[in-house]
């Protein structure tokens, strides 16, 4: 049975932005919506809190913590984590929070009714987002894939795997392409899928695994 | 201004409504009430603004209806409570108009209802694994026993003269002890995620008051005492909801 | 509030409907939010298009993308595919935001004449034709009265491309600059790594390529954050550290490469020479050096005469003979003598069994010589680890173990790139670290090297196409005189240079944003308020553009076709197709260049297409040799050069008719002449050191200017181009100085305050940001936004405009300011 996952491996991210890029554009997400963000951390407990960014309210990225010369800066990407057990679902009142049979977690936003129930759910802050108002957009034209997600005030939105593109047979956004070779992404039950050899080997870390989510993004460490 | 104040409003005035339904069922009036309808009919209306409440939680409340889909979901089963809990109250209301009263059998099935909507609405934040001070074991507890705390002192009220029978002013004593009971453990989980939890303790305070006015309406009943009652009944568990909401993280 | 998705086509001829309906100001309005989006699931898939597009704004990187069209829309880009190496596919947030630059609401969309004052930014629409006429009737009126030096052009780096774009690398710009016999303003930027390595390893690509990085047991990256500069690189230097290299950062700060490498080495900036000579010390004094590979591979062994010049045969006597070298060109033979040990006699260097680096006669046939070596260890018997330590502040025993590191960890990748350059010592930094490089044979053998980007393309003809004649077979009368960036303000206000009238009256900017990228912005701008014509050629409303007495709209890269020349980590020629039509008015450069070109009365030397002039700059060995045409580069999208070495000093062997890498010059000849006094004891041996001029803690200066600034590039800029995409702000909003937290502590300065950073030469407000990978006294501000994004003042007027005595090189990050907190 396919079981879609991806790793990242925080030893090769640099923060470059690429993925959060990619995503942004693929999916034409407007102005208030981000799918993926990528933190700058200043320790290395990755459950306590995801880190500082620009795009959640920081003055800037990069700034590393410690003492001179003996300074930590890390880069944690959060997205949706397709958990095996997603709390989202469970709360969800229209079943609009889905889970497919290959494990992607999607939302169909002609259920959504907006009551934030998954957000509150959801043991990942900020990987949900809604759409309070009309969606505002950086560009007057529609950019990204011709079928990415539709967006509509009043409803909640998050990482859909790029389900769109891997139902084509092509790659996620964000997969396309890190710049240091720290993204992974396919079947977990695959022993010979990609993201599966990332992870053979490597130690690695789930986030905040005691919220009984069991998410399907593995951080190597 | 909290970001949940909707529902906040739908968990307070649905909440104190389930709580009346279970003291009427549980504390009926020994005489025939002059105005039987009274009750049933602030039930209804109280339950009817808190569903209000949530429609303004929603933001496309258009579309509410959908909000049954899912049984698994605390909103939807809130949802189920509601109107299954309405039809219930409107038939009461009916037959309490029409006939001046209504089988206890009736009475009790809503009290039933009433209950296993408490339970739910409480359970609904319990399951929201994202939000460390809400998903805990506590938070049960402290919606129900608010929830019949608050229906208790209304009773009061409406009955008039419930309070002065020793049965219904204990029992009234010891759910305020109880809810004040759940306060503070709410308190104690808040704090130990990080959580600020001053309101909780005001209000377990206030509803200590209340507890203390129902055990002196035990030894010696007065007028006063009903007033006193719902006061720090609604006032405490307010005050409690209030910082409960406050913990939102949206 | 419940409305549904409706599908909505946002066609380009839509747009520009829209887009005709504004006013004379020239670039849109706001963003409206747009209409909705989105096929309905159902509907037939719209077809998409790729199209090939290189990215080439001068990141260095150059990447290969494929561009995604649909009804005729960019709606999209990826990364490129290249199957052979999948190791070189690379694309970054500004290669993946390119719609939005496509589409932004700051493109110049017809041309434009000043109406207003220079840097008011009051234009009124004018026609192509008006534009072209007005430009060259000015310009034929100063070539008429003062001569075609009257123009000067400026050849910046914006679009690296072949025939749009106005690098020096044969481009068409070029081309009609040499026709018209313009002058060129040079950037005069990153000269010194170049400097150095042309003197020491002679002229030639010096970089070893990436696959051998793997066989490197240690990698120095030092005074460069590939992660932010050299993106391309970062995954490569992980994979030599994940192959087992140990990754060293030298560098002011603890930055994003400092956090993926092994070891982080400290130094006060601008000291990196001063940290060599430390650990120079160590390695002569263990005997670490390389003896074998001085001995064979370097000029160490060579004898230098009281007149500054080498031994050579001529002087023992023997007749120099005449050759050609490997560029084709005749040279004179003339073999530098060494002592040779084997036979303790004077020897030509090529013949000698052991050339000698001690103990060597004082005097050789009547000529009193000092060794090059010798003089090497009396500069270096100057220094102690300890001494060095005071100096660049680098604790002594990890300078020793630095220095174990260069001596007996080899072999040594050292990776760097423009930041050491970007002080007035530049040069004696760059020359110290090579040394070191040289000293412990960490070149030439395998694993071992510079490194900084592998491989360009190769030679190109580049010559063929700037001086090719015209159809009636006219030479071009050859251009201008190269203009130094230092003397242009001068040249403009006087009219004249080093004492001899200079009218200049015109100067022509294409892609380039000189006001924010120069030093000293505010010499720039009087520059650009008294020169009598500007001309400004530009995709945006930059800040240079705001200048122009008339406006010129470029087109979008992908809107033409081109090929990308430089890229400095991708042994790959990337050929751009045109994606879409120029959106509005704007036109490729290609046909700007030629429309000027025909109206000054040079249509002959512009009867070309653009398949002829690529074809063109094709014409070389190179290109012959891997089979790459225009044709086939249209097929096939990029092509390889595979004819690079790996490793260009395999063996040991350097560019330098010597063969041998170098340690001492023997005519100082400086980069430029501004009438500067040259002390050429400085300049002789390649093994120097003096501080910074405002970045030295020690600098009196620095009483009232604590803080050095270094203005650290942006990962979402390349200098100030994509400064119109709005998406990347959500990465890096707005302009922030980076404060040590010790630092902001004592000027009470929190997170998100305003503070405003000021000289004497300028200011600068902005917002100040705690980072304690901040070195002390210094602060790090991101150096690409415009005067207009800024508070107050300019991150580019704090810079000064001056260079060293022989290296013509601005320098970025040689500044110091005070500090003060602006209160709201």
């Amino acid at each position: 049975m396919t079981r879609y996952g991806m790793a990242i491996d925080l030893k090769r991210c640099v923060g470059c932005q690429a993925c959060a890029t990619a995503c942004k554009i693929a999916n034409n997400l407007p102005k208030d919506i981000v799918y993926n963000v990528v933190y700058t951390k200043t320790d290395r407990d990755w459950d306590a809190d995801f880190g500082t960014a620009v795009v959640r309210g920081a003055v800037a990225n990069d700034n590393a913590g410690g003492t001179f010369p003996n300074c930590v800066l890390e880069f944690l990407p959060v997205q949706c984590q397709h958990c095996e057990n997603p709390s989202c679902l469970r709360v969800c009142p229209t079943g609009a929070t889905q889970k497919r049979e290959d494990g992607i977690v999607w939302v169909d936003n002609e259920l959504c009714i907006g009551c934030a129930a998954c957000i509150m759910a959801c043991p990942y802050d900020g990987v949900r987002s809604m759409n309070e108002n009309e969606p505002e957009y950086y560009l007057d034209v529609t950019v990204g894939e011709h079928d990415a997600p539709v967006h509509e005030a009043g409803t909640v939105e998050k990482c859909t795997f790029c389900k769109n593109l891997v139902d084509r047979g092509e790659v996620p956004a964000c997969m396309q392409l890190c710049m240091g070779r720290a993204r992974f992404w396919g079947d977990l039950d695959d022993p010979e899928s990609a993201v599966s050899k990332a992870i053979e080997g490597r130690d690695y870390h789930k986030l905040r695994e005691s919220a009984g989510t069991d998410p399907n993004v593995y951080y190597l460490l | 201004m909290i970001s949940e104040f909707p529902l906040f409003i739908f968990t307070t005035l649905g909440g104190l409504s389930a709580g009346l339904v279970m003291a009427m069922a549980a504390f009926p009036p020994a005489e025939k009430p002059t105005r039987p309808w009274l009750a049933p009919l602030t039930a209804l209306v109280l339950l009817g603004v808190g569903m209000l409440g949530v429609l303004f939680h929603l933001k496309k409340p258009a579309l509410f209806l959908l909000a049954l889909r899912n049984p698994a979901a605390g909103i939807a089963q809130e949802a189920y409570c509601g109107i299954v809990l309405g039809v219930l109250l409107l038939a009461l209301l009916v037959m309490s108009w029409r006939k001046g009263g209504a089988p206890r059998a009736l009475t009790w099935i809503a009290a039933g209802i009433s209950l296993i909507m408490a339970f739910v609405m409480g359970f609904a934040y319990v399951t929201n694994v994202g939000t460390a001070a809400w998903a805990n074991w506590t938070t049960v507890p402290l919606f129900v026993a608010g929830d019949i705390a608050m229906g208790l002192a209304l009773w009061a009220v409406l009955s008039k003269d419930a309070l002065e029978k020793r049965p219904f002013a204990l029992t009234a004593a010891v759910v305020l002890a109880v809810s004040a009971a759940t306060m503070l453990l709410t308190g104690l989980h808040f704090g130990s995620v990080g959580q600020g939890a001053a309101l909780l303790y005001a209000g377990l305070a206030v509803t200590l008051a209340g507890a203390a006015v129902a055990v002196v309406a035990a030894k010696k009943p007065a007028a006063w005492q009903a007033g006193a009652l719902i006061a720090c009944a609604l006032i405490g568990t307010c005050l409690a909801r209030w910082a409960f909401y406050a913990a939102s993280i949206i | 509030m419940t409305e549904q998705a409706t599908p909505h086509r946002f066609t380009r001829r839509s747009f520009i409907k829209g887009a005709a309906a504004l006013g004379a100001a020239g670039a849109l309005a706001g963003c409206t939010p747009q209409a909705s989006n989105l096929a309905k699931t159902g509907d037939a898939a719209p077809e998409t298009t790729i199209y090939s597009g290189a990215c080439r704004s001068q990141c260095i990187q150059g990447c290969y993308l494929d561009v995604h069209v649909r009804d005729g829309q960019i709606v999209r880009t990826t990364a490129g595919s290249i199957p052979d190496e999948p190791f070189y596919e690379h694309i970054c947030p500004k290669g993946l935001s390119h719609p939005a630059r496509v589409y932004s609401s700051q493109r110049l969309q017809y041309p434009m004449r000043r109406v207003g004052e220079r840097g008011e930014g009051k234009f009124e629409r004018i026609s192509w034709d008006e534009a072209i006429k007005e430009i060259t009737d000015k310009w034929k009126g100063y070539t008429e009265e003062f001569g075609p030096e009257s123009i000067a052009f400026f050849l910046g780096s914006g679009n690296t491309a072949v025939l749009g774009g106005g690098t020096a690398d044969g481009s068409v710009m070029q081309h009609l600059q040499t026709v018209m016999g313009a002058c060129s303003v040079l950037p005069d930027r990153d000269i010194a790594f170049q400097s150095a390595m042309v003197k020491m390893f002679g002229p030639g690509a010096a970089f070893t390529s990436p696959a051998e990085w793997n066989k490197a047991k240690n990698i120095v990256i030092w005074g460069c954050n590939p992660t932010v500069s050299c993106k391309r690189m970062m995954h490569l230097y992980l994979d030599a550290k994940d192959a087992g290299a140990k990754l060293t950062t030298i560098d002011i700060q603890y930055n994003t490469n400092v956090a993926k490498s092994d070891w982080f080495v400290p130094v006060h900036p601008a000291t990196d020479g001063a940290l060599v000579f430390g650990a120079l010390s160590e390695i002569l004094a263990q005997g670490w050096q390389d003896t074998g590979f001085l001995r064979a591979h370097t000029e160490a062994p060579f004898l230098v005469k009281d007149d500054n010049k080498f031994l050579r045969m001529s002087d023992l006597g023997v007749a120099p003979t005449t050759g050609t070298n490997a560029y084709g060109k005749e040279v004179v033979i003339d073999p530098e003598v060494v002592w040779d040990e084997a036979t303790q006699s004077p020897r030509s260097h090529q013949e000698a069994e052991k050339p000698a680096l001690e103990n060597i006669p004082e005097e050789i046939e009547g000529f009193k010589v000092r060794p090059v070596w010798g003089m090497m260890v009396e500069a270096i018997s100057e220094w102690t680890p300890e001494r060095a330590s005071e100096i660049c502040g680098t604790p002594v025993e990890d300078i020793k173990a630095l220095a174990r590191l260069y001596g007996q960890e080899g072999p040594v990748c050292t990776g760097m790139n423009q930041g050491l350059n970007h002080y007035f010592n530049a040069i004696y930094t760059y020359d110290l670290i090579f040394a070191l490089m040289l000293i412990t044979g960490n070149m030439g053998r395998t694993g071992s090297g510079l490194i900084s980007g592998g491989g360009s393309f190769g030679v190109s003809n580049s010559a063929g196409c700037i001086n090719q004649p015209s159809t009636k077979g006219e030479k071009p009368q050859g251009p201008g005189r190269n203009i130094n960036w230092t003397a242009l303000y001068g040249i403009i206000h006087d009219q004249e240079l080093l004492g001899k009238p200079f009218p200049l009256k015109s100067l022509y900017c294409s892609c380039t944003n000189i006001v924010s990228n120069q030093t000293e912005q505010n010499e720039t701008i009087k520059s650009l308020k008294e020169i009598e014509f500007l001309v400004v050629e530009e995709m945006t409303m930059s800040d240079t553009s705001l200048y122009a007495d008339i406006l010129l709209p470029a087109c979008h890269w992908f809107e033409c076709e081109d090929l990308r020349v430089r890229s400095y980590n991708m042994p790959y020629l990337v050929y751009n197709d045109k994606a879409i039509d120029p959106l509005y008015e704007s036109k490729p450069d290609f046909d700007i260049y030629k429309m000027i070109g025909t109206a000054m009365g040079y249509g002959d030397f512009f009867d070309f297409t653009e398949k002829d002039y690529l074809s063109l700059w094709l014409d070389s060995p190179a290109a012959k040799k891997e089979g790459v045409t225009y044709d086939s580069l249209r097929e096939t999208k990029i092509a390889r050069n595979n004819q690079l070495k790996s490793n260009p000093f395999e063996g040991g062997r350097f560019f330098h008719q010597s063969g041998r890498a170098k340690f001492w010059t023997e005519t100082v000849v400086p980069e430029y002449n501004l009438g500067q006094t040259v002390d050429e004891s400085k300049e002789h041996l390649l093994l120097y050191w003096e501080p910074a001029r405002e970045a030295n803690l020690a600098a009196p200066l620095r009483e009232q200017y604590p803080f050095s600034v270094l203005g650290e590039h942006m990962r979402t800029r390349n200098h100030t181009q994509w400064f119109d995409v709005d998406y990347m702000k959500e990465y890096e909003k707005q302009p922030v100085a980076r404060f040590n937290p010790d630092d902001a502590k004592e000027l009470g300065i929190a997170e998100g305050d305003t503070v405003r950073l000021y000289n004497d030469r300028g200011s600068v407000t902005l917002l100040a940001t705690i980072n304690a990978g901040q070195q002390p006294k210094t602060i790090n501000c991101p150096r690409s936004f415009l005067t207009r994004e800024h508070i107050d003042g300019d991150f580019a007027t704090i810079s000064f405009n001056d260079y060293n005595q022989v290296t013509r090189n601005q320098c970025y990050f040689d500044q110091a300011v005070a500090v003060e907190k602006v209160e709201a």
